[in-house]
């Protein structure tokens, strides 16, 4: 095998870049071309993060977030699914919903932030709103259309082995949605962690968005916190994307788009 | 040739002796986009019946509709008028007897399902228990010429193997009609004949009625016992041919006689005459 496929070289070359993406921070900072004032140095930076890591408060933080992205994910995916499902299985349905559905898929999660301030306040429950409602519309029309969209020899060959009802669902109207599905749901999960981070930052609850803002408020000093925290976001949403990378390369190992994926790792 | 069986149909047994045909379709007539002015008649009047145990070959010019008549003959689609009448009764969805193998193998089987769990549809579907179920599905695999393959997933298997347990599916709640759409076009030559000699193996084995949609001349007159040739599209039936030659067959034997090569003409003639 080649030396390049193996997957040490590979976790050692990714390893290479991140390093040298710091190596260039820390050297733009030192050689001042990054002004300290409002960019610390990347050493700075890492010592006030291992600083944060011992600190429960930032756990605390990080628990606010992942519980309202997580919450709010259960609740707006659920929805989309049951009700995507039922939609895309009726014609009729189909069509007199899918123009208000589109025209609300559009309408930014922005714009309703102030009313979910309004109704809710600075609390877990607004959050829980925004993420569910900016992943259910996406969702539910990646669902709408992977339940309408079974292959016409799929269709055929469920016609003619009589399956019906609940069995036809289960055996071939889902599995044919699914990668439909899995798409949707990693990029409700992604979206959803903004909307988080968002709704903390600018709704004002608790969890590292509202970290962020906090430090910031607190003047040039903890702008080294700031950065903290905004590269823990980023590590966040990593960790979301990975996981969801995994759970669908595992639940559609049979699909097309899996099976090379499947084969090298075996 | 392990096929040494006779089979139940080896002299064509005509409609009307004994019980009733198995398949009977009468003024068959289906035109798509009804009232529209892309209107499409694509057959026009097709008469034909299948005896018990028989099989039946259907060929035609490419575009007569053949595939088209296969859905109504399965009814998967309504015949604009005219009539399918299957073990006596009239069409009105596919019924529990009948199984169908499409060509498209790769699309047909679920791709999602491991082998014996694609067998295993159609027979959890007549509410056969685990325990018989288990049993049937290595009786059918064991049957195509399918080993220990159960437990993989039907896009590692080669093309001939999948539509082997395509066959194998179709065959597993035990149908007494088997319809077949172009079963072996999308494989090659050599798979071609193996699978040929492999329904009709089957067919003596299971004693299950046979109809084949095919474009291939040579392929019907090897394994029929008549072929209905159809016009280019409206269709008619243009001749019912019956097949004469002795069973079982042999790729080398049946197809290179004298029988064989003066009913290929004939159908050639029949088949890329223009009408």
């Amino acid at each position: 095998m080649n030396a390049v496929d193996t997957g040490w070289f590979r976790t050692l070359a990714r390893l290479g870049v991140i390093a040298a993406v710091l190596a260039g921070w820390q050297l733009l900072s030192v050689a001042g071309v990054l002004d300290s004032s409002s960019f610390p140095s990347m050493t700075a930076t890492m010592a006030e993060l291992g600083r944060q890591l011992t600190d429960s408060d930032l756990w605390l933080a990080v628990w606010e977030t992942v519980r309202g992205w997580g919450l709010g994910l259960l609740i707006g995916c659920s929805l989309a699914i049951t009700i995507g499902t039922l939609l895309g299985l009726n014609r009729f349905a189909y069509l007199s919903v899918i123009p208000v559905i589109e025209f609300l898929k559009t309408v930014p999660v922005i714009a309703i932030l102030p009313l979910a301030i309004v109704v809710w306040g600075a609390t877990l429950e607004m959050k829980v709103f925004l993420v569910a409602f900016g992943v259910f519309w996406p969702l539910a029309i990646q669902t709408i259309y992977g339940v309408r969209a079974v292959d016409p020899v799929v269709r055929d060959t469920a016609a003619v082995l009589r399956l019906r009802g609940f069995r036809k669902f289960t055996t071939v109207t889902l599995p044919s949605a699914a990668p439909f599905i899995a798409t949707g749901l990693r990029v409700a999960a992604a979206v959803g962690l903004i909307l988080t981070i968002i709704a903390e930052l600018v709704g004002g609850a608790r969890g590292l968005g509202l970290s962020i803002l906090t430090s910031v408020n607190a003047g040039p000093d903890r702008l080294p916190a700031t950065y903290a925290f905004i590269l823990l976001t980023g590590v966040t949403g990593v960790l979301v994307t990975t996981a969801f990378v995994a759970l669908e390369q595992r639940l559609l190992h049979w699909h097309e788009s899996q099976r090379n994926l499947a084969a090298k790792a075996a | 040739m392990s096929h040494a069986v006779p089979t139940p149909a080896g002299t064509p047994a005509q409609p009307g002796t004994g019980e009733g045909p198995v398949l009977s379709v009468s003024a068959l007539r289906k035109a798509y986009n009804v009232g529209k002015p892309s209107e499409r008649l694509a057959i026009s009047d097709v008469s034909f019946d299948v005896a018990k145990g028989e099989f039946v070959c259907v060929v035609g010019p490419s575009g007569a509709g053949k595939t088209t008549l296969l859905r109504c003959l399965s009814g998967l689609l309504h015949p604009t008028t005219g009539e399918v009448r299957f073990e006596g009764t009239p069409l009105q969805a596919v019924p529990d007897r009948l199984s169908v193998v499409f060509q498209d193998y790769s699309r047909s089987l679920f791709p999602w399902l491991t082998v014996s769990k694609n067998v295993a549809v159609p027979l959890k579907v007549a509410g056969v228990a685990k325990e018989q179920r288990e049993a049937r599905i290595s009786e059918v695999l064991h049957a195509v010429g399918l080993g220990d393959v159960g437990k993989s997933y039907p896009w590692q298997l080669s093309g001939g193997m999948q539509q082997r347990v395509a066959i194998a599916r179709a065959l597993a709640h035990q149908p007494d009609m088997l319809l077949m759409d172009e079963p072996f076009a999308s494989v090659d030559a050599q798979t071609r004949f193996d699978l040929e000699d492999l329904i009709l193996q089957v067919r003596a084995q299971f004693g299950i009625t046979v109809v084949l949609v095919t474009h291939d001349i040579d392929e019907a007159v090897y394994l029929a016992d008549r072929v209905v040739v159809l016009s280019s599209p409206p269709s008619v039936v243009e001749e019912i041919v019956t097949v004469p030659l002795a069973r079982p067959r042999d790729q080398l034997v049946t197809r290179s006689s004298e029988t064989f090569g003066q009913l290929r003409r004939h159908l050639m003639e029949l088949v890329t005459a223009h009408h």
